[in-house]
């Protein structure tokens, strides 16, 4: 197993960005988006975030605090 | 998959994780507090609730696809580039360095490309079983490629996750697997293993010492203090 790259919170993105160009005005090949559209990655991650919202609140969870973060 | 593969009664079984994710938490929870930050690797998870805790502590940390080919690349000794150094080789070599450019390998093979075009209907696709029907199939996407593929020699289903043990429960069902092909034994093999969705309350199978139940953590002494 790889340690995760892969949920990096929206606050620590990764250092490298996707539409970073190079100096030769291209653009890396990596990383690069799984997604198409960024309004559609943003409707699955508003989503997903909703309904972890909702899992840990009927979960019997009760020590866990997250930083609300926008 | 290695020694798993090849001994597989040392696996833990999907209902397990039920037992297993509290005391990652607990365990996480308590690095939190001693200052040891805590990363998840891909095949933890997925959107329970204890995901966000463990992939880093905020509202908006949580497991967000398998970014073989996207983010992470892996190479083999004899130069063979996969999407993730985890993959089996067969199904995910791209190319091999030596005979090919790696933006050759990475723009041009389906093999480096298959995590593009979430919000495609190819994004999900590959998606089968429960996995099919998740409500987060969308963004999760069968969680780590790797994890499905060693058990069903194709990704898109994957039985190792928190969510789906507990949706399972919730509906009285439990899963388990069994082997049915061992492997090959070449480097990055897999064997294939069957899935078997069962009532939650059928007698567990005979002659698993192995089998994991909160009941079973040894915890310190301090710790247990600390919870009482």
């Amino acid at each position: 197993m790889i340690m995760s790259s892969d949920s990096i919170s929206l606050e620590n993105p990764p250092t490298t960005d996707v539409n970073q160009l190079l100096s030769d005005g291209s653009y890396p090949l990596l990383p690069r988006r799984a997604w198409n559209s960024h309004l559609a990655y943003l409707r699955a991650i508003f989503k997903a975030k909703k309904a972890l919202d909702r899992i840990e609140r009927e979960a019997p969870v009760s020590s866990i605090n997250y930083v609300q973060d926008s | 998959m290695g020694n798993a593969a090849d001994n597989s009664e040392i696996l833990l079984q999907p209902y397990e994780l039920l037992d297993l994710y509290p005391m990652i938490a607990r365990v996480t929870e308590r690095a939190n507090q001693e200052g040891v930050r805590l990363q998840a690797g891909n095949n933890i998870g997925y959107f329970g609730p204890y995901e966000r805790l463990l992939r880093g502590g905020t509202a908006w940390s949580f497991w967000q696809g398998c970014n073989a080919g996207l983010a992470t690349l892996g190479i083999e000794a004899d130069g063979a580039i996969k999407g993730c150094p985890s993959l089996p080789t067969t199904a995910y070599t791209g190319g091999n360095i030596r005979e090919h450019s790696l933006g050759k390998i990475i723009e041009e093979t389906t093999e480096l490309r298959f995590n593009l075009g979430a919000d495609t209907p190819q994004g999900t696709a590959h998606l089968w079983g429960f996995c099919k029907t998740c409500e987060f199939a969308e963004l999760c996407r069968g969680g780590c490629s790797w994890t499905a593929h060693v058990f069903f020699d194709k990704r898109g289903n994957n039985p190792y996750c928190h969510h789906r043990a507990l949706t399972q429960a919730k509906n009285g069902m439990r899963e388990r697997v069994f082997l049915q092909r061992r492997a090959d034994g070449n480097p990055f093999d897999n064997g294939e293993f069957a899935l078997v969705e069962e009532p939650i309350n059928t007698p567990w199978i005979d002659n698993d010492p192995l089998h994991f139940t909160a009941d079973l953590i040894q915890w310190t002494q301090e710790w247990e203090a600390v919870s009482q």
